[in-house]
């Protein structure tokens, strides 16, 4: 993993960064990489947390939830962007409804199924096809500057932003 | 044509005699609809601020209904779906049920076809049974209407009530008198989300200019 391990987790700096923009409600499809995150949100009732059954639901969810006062965050794996496409271009943008989409990568680095290729690949060509603001988060020395300027630009300009959690900062997951 | 097994051959109310119905309940809850039929017929009716319209992804209103019942426990959502776009969401009535909101009406106008694409038959034409669906994913309540009366009785029911509660009006499968509808998604989307925080308290999006030196981030509606 990136960067100096004295500045702890990546996970714990995403959970601040969050609770800092005043993001409360999560909602996820759980996901191998991301499950720290997920279980240190679940952890403070702060956060509204929501385990979806599918990740299109969650665009719905944080939609409702934003249209309601909360700022959202909706974490998934790459392959729950292709759940999710016709939502993303049916609801939240053309509703220029803002919310954080936390994506880990498969398919691309340090993979084991080859499944996972196809999607994952297509992923940064998916988000640009859709016109979302993608930033990808790499390096852990920067991790907290680049959430606050996406925070800044999604929750300003009322369009989501992605942020895709790069297996150089997390690892990825060991098959 | 397929035999019906289901439900219309037991009668079936018209959808906007329905909402009329009900429309003055609506005047005190959040009311996110579906597409089309629903939406246009509700809006013949009188717009409402509190009125969203989901004019596009199918299935997601009662997702939209979860996310804000789950934020907003104080107010009474109600959802009017319909059979094509619950069937395409039947995951989120799992979602739903885990966490039971007391706060969320979901009617569900059952015509058993997908009008705005030529009628075609849905699964509800050949049986699939919403309530018992709904019921079997975790809904404490879930019934099946076939007259205006009942209708009337049993939204008002779940609209007045604290359980969560899933009703499913048998409609005949007819179109709109008018889709017209003078009112952009956009002004739609900002007027309903200005209604829901105005009841519940909560500020506006994106928020005022904040100070110049607070917190090292200074934000201005100017570019």
């Amino acid at each position: 993993m990136r960067g100096d391990p004295a500045l702890g987790p990546w996970w714990e700096v995403a959970y601040e960064r969050l609770k800092a923009h005043d993001v409360r409600l999560i909602a996820h499809v759980p996901d191998a990489v991301l499950s720290p995150l997920i279980r240190r949100l679940e952890e403070d009732p702060f956060f509204v947390v929501v385990p979806l059954t599918r990740e299109e639901e969650g665009v719905g969810v944080v939609a409702g939830g934003y249209l309601g006062g909360l700022r959202g965050a909706l974490l998934m794996q790459s392959s729950g962007l292709g759940n999710s496409v016709n939502a993303l271009g049916g609801l939240s943008l053309p509703y220029q409804i803002p919310f954080l989409l936390v994506i880990s990568p498969r398919g691309r680095l340090a993979e084991f199924n080859p499944s996972q290729v196809p999607m994952g690949r297509a992923v940064p060509k998916v988000l640009d096809a859709l016109g979302i603001e993608t930033v990808t988060l790499e390096r852990r020395d920067e991790l907290a500057e680049q959430i606050d300027q996406a925070a800044r630009t999604c929750f300003s300009t009322s369009f989501p932003v992605a942020l895709i959690v790069s297996t150089l900062l997390s690892g990825g997951k060991r098959g | 044509m397929t035999e019906s097994r289901g439900g219309t051959e037991g009668g079936a109310m018209r959808r906007i005699d329905a909402l009329e119905a009900i429309y003055p309940a609506l005047r005190d809850t959040l009311v996110v609809t579906i597409m089309g039929g629903v939406a246009a017929e509700l809006y013949s009716l009188g717009h409402r601020p509190n009125f969203f319209y989901n004019e596009h992804a199918m299935g997601l209103a009662s997702s939209i209904g979860l996310g804000l019942a789950l934020c907003l426990p104080d107010e009474k959502i109600v959802v009017l779906d319909g059979d094509g776009s619950c069937l395409m969401n039947l995951g989120g009535l799992t979602t739903t049920s885990r966490y039971l909101p007391p706060n969320l009406a979901h009617i569900i106008f059952d015509n058993e076809s997908l009008m705005s694409v030529g009628g075609f038959p849905t699964a509800t034409s050949t049986g699939a049974d919403l309530a018992g669906i709904a019921r079997a994913a975790g809904y404490p309540s879930a019934v099946t209407v076939r007259t205006v009366d009942d209708f009337r009785d049993e939204a008002t029911r779940a609209i007045d009530g604290t359980q969560l509660a899933c009703i499913v009006a048998k409609v005949e499968a007819r179109n709109p008198t008018s889709f017209y509808m003078d009112v952009h998604i956009l002004e739609n989307r900002f007027e309903f989300a200005r209604a829901a925080r105005a009841r519940a308290g909560r500020p506006v999006e994106p928020a005022p200019p904040q100070q110049v030196g607070t917190a090292g981030e200074t934000q201005t509606t100017r570019g």
